[in-house]
């Protein structure tokens, strides 16, 4: 009897050999822009994304689960609504700060990717008001509601919980932007450290033991390092001592740490098995980055769990229809016999993907993805 | 005496304080600002783009480096301008329409002024017309295109066609890049030629014009 997709990952997870490669795609975009245009195939009509995904014989990535709230005390976040801008104003008896994000349909879907149109951090006065907003986070815990999301999730999958992103990421990507965040490390090397020191210290106190105490065995921490933007040296210094310490402590409760790899990582594969990590969510490939397949599997063999590995730009009406074969022919043999990975679409099958490949991909998983993977 | 190798190794380290004050102390030296640029600044930027083709500076040190060496270039500008002086090529650059990225286009836009180009950016979210109209009042040399997502890449084609429709293509010469973006689709849409980082799109541009 065939494994559910459930079963599959587990599996993966606890580093056993599920029935064939798990192959979960990711629709949502795709979906939504066939619901928004009306050009939904004649074949989903009326059906809803999970019904699609098992038509397509792929999972839900289910990543909709939480085991926490966030919520402020001792500030007032205020928000403004104004044409194509969305404001958050973090009042504090410090001061205030200030995010905005676009709203335009055009550019609306960055919102979702965390793309702020105005930063938080933008002069050197504004550190002390992140310092105060990070001091007066807390996380208020809601397992049960993850519990009923695990369970509506069911056979299709397995959740994999997203708790957030390490301070220096955040600051990079959020807080600052990273064009100007490399100059601020220049520019204000005392208030950046110490803002770094106060967000690891707020989060060990009160993030850790909140996903630690958590029913969720996934979690996701830790988005788009790359080796341009988190280069070797950063990431060393920045990042790996938050994640060996979580890592150690999620290992020792029995969980999982990802972190979503939509990025290029070619000169960062020591650094993240170093770290700890156990997967690489949405692992991005050439051609769409420089990393490829094989270099990842021969860094990270059994110990980094891949989930990817097949770019959504080989999905594109522009990419070939014989070199998508080749691609696809060419990850069954990167990762023969087929331990510690996940088939999946980095990031996204997106709206303007071919979704007749979605279904070829299924058809060659059930070709050549029994278990033990052959090298063809 | 103007020390051009103290200037070139403060633009490497990123020093902008430094940059600016040796840079100054060559014009009040009464060095001619071109010669200032072509001695110190630009073979600074040379440098830093082959530190980053072999790994050794990554973006943070390339943007670091760029902007101490648009510290010095803001003194020499108007110099540069007095003299006479042109630049090796005029670019226009920008992020497509729907798309918020900025970052590489920035980049690529510094290592151009390091590498003796004027820049005109148009900055993020840029709509085919806007590039066409760029390409009609500053006649430029190039257009260059940046796109991170799969779905805004597609703008890249639909400045191309707009160009050629506005009579313009044979005018200019146009360039992509960008993550999800690969020769493949450079030549695809019609496109000059594809960069995959800054470096690239500077020495591509110098050959291409021969300086």
């Amino acid at each position: 009897m065939a494994m559910t997709n459930r079963q599959r990952l587990l599996a993966i997870l606890e580093r056993k050999s599920p029935d064939r490669v798990p192959w979960i795609a990711r629709l949502p975009l795709w979906y939504d822009a066939r619901v928004k245009d009306g050009q939904m195939p004649a074949r989903f009509q009326g059906k809803g994304i999970l019904e699609v995904a098992r038509e397509l014989r792929t999972g839900d990535p289910a990543r909709d689960g939480r085991i926490f709230k966030v919520r402020y005390e001792g500030l007032e976040v205020r928000t403004e609504r104004e044409p194509g801008v969305l404001r958050e104003r973090f009042v504090t008896p410090v001061g205030e700060v200030t995010i905005g994000r676009v709203l335009s349909d055009e550019v609306g879907r960055q919102i979702d990717q965390g793309l702020p149109l105005i930063h938080p951090i933008r002069r050197g006065e504004d550190y002390k008001v992140w310092e105060y907003i990070a001091e007066h986070t807390h996380y208020d815990p809601c397992y049960d509601e993850y519990r009923q999301y695990e369970a509506a999730v069911g056979d299709e999958g397995y959740p994999m919980v997203s708790c957030g992103d390490c301070p220096f990421h955040h600051y990079l990507l959020h807080l600052v932007g990273y064009n100007d965040a490399y100059y601020h490390m220049v520019d204000y090397p005392e208030e950046f450290e110490r803002l770094m020191a106060v967000m690891a210290a707020v989060e060990k106190e009160r993030l850790w033991p909140v996903i630690a105490n958590s029913p969720a065995r996934l979690i996701l921490h830790g988005v788009h390092f790359d080796s341009q933007m988190t280069p070797p040296h950063m990431f060393r210094k920045y990042i790996t001592p938050y994640y060996t310490e979580l890592s150690a402590l999620l290992h020792s409760r029995g969980k999982s740490l990802a972190w979503h790899a939509d990025d290029d990582t070619k000169d960062l594969l020591a650094e993240i098995k170093e770290a700890g990590f156990d997967m690489s969510e949405c692992f991005t490939t050439a051609p769409m980055v420089s990393v490829t397949l094989e270099e990842a599997r021969a860094a990270w063999g059994r110990d980094v769990i891949i989930w990817g590995g097949v770019p959504s730009i080989i999905l594109e009406p522009t990419f070939p229809a014989d070199e998508f074969e080749a691609y696809m022919r060419g990850v069954f043999r990167a990762i023969a016999p087929g331990d510690a990975f996940i088939l999946g679409v980095a990031d996204n099958v997106m709206p303007t993907s071919l979704i007749e490949r979605v279904e070829r991909i299924s058809e060659l998983v059930e070709q050549y993805g029994t278990y033990p993977v052959r090298p063809r | 005496m103007t020390d051009y190798a103290a200037l070139k190794q403060a633009v490497i380290d990123g020093k902008v304080a430094q940059v600016k004050q040796l840079t100054q102390a060559a014009i009040d030296e009464g060095r001619p600002a071109q010669e200032v640029l072509d001695q110190g600044l630009i073979p600074a930027m040379d440098t830093v783009g082959e530190k980053f083709s072999c790994h050794e500076f990554y973006i943070p040190e390339m943007l670091i480096a760029a902007r101490a060496m648009q510290g010095g270039l803001g003194l020499l500008k108007p110099l540069l301008a007095a003299a006479g002086g042109k630049p090796r090529g005029k670019v226009v650059i920008g992020t497509v329409r729907g798309d918020l990225h900025d970052i590489g286009k920035n980049l690529v836009g510094m290592m151009l002024q390091g590498g003796g180009f004027e820049v005109i950016d148009l900055g993020a979210d840029v709509k085919p017309e806007k590039f066409v109209e760029a390409v009609k009042t500053s006649s430029p040399d190039f257009v260059m295109m940046s796109a991170l997502l799969t779905t805004t890449m597609l703008a890249m084609k639909e400045t191309v066609e707009q160009l050629k429709s506005a009579g313009l293509r044979g005018k200019v010469r146009v360039a992509v890049g960008g993550a999800p973006v690969t020769q493949r689709f450079c030549e695809e849409i019609g496109a000059d030629f594809y960069s995959a980082n800054a470096t690239g799109a500077v020495t591509k541009a110098k050959e291409l014009l021969h300086v």
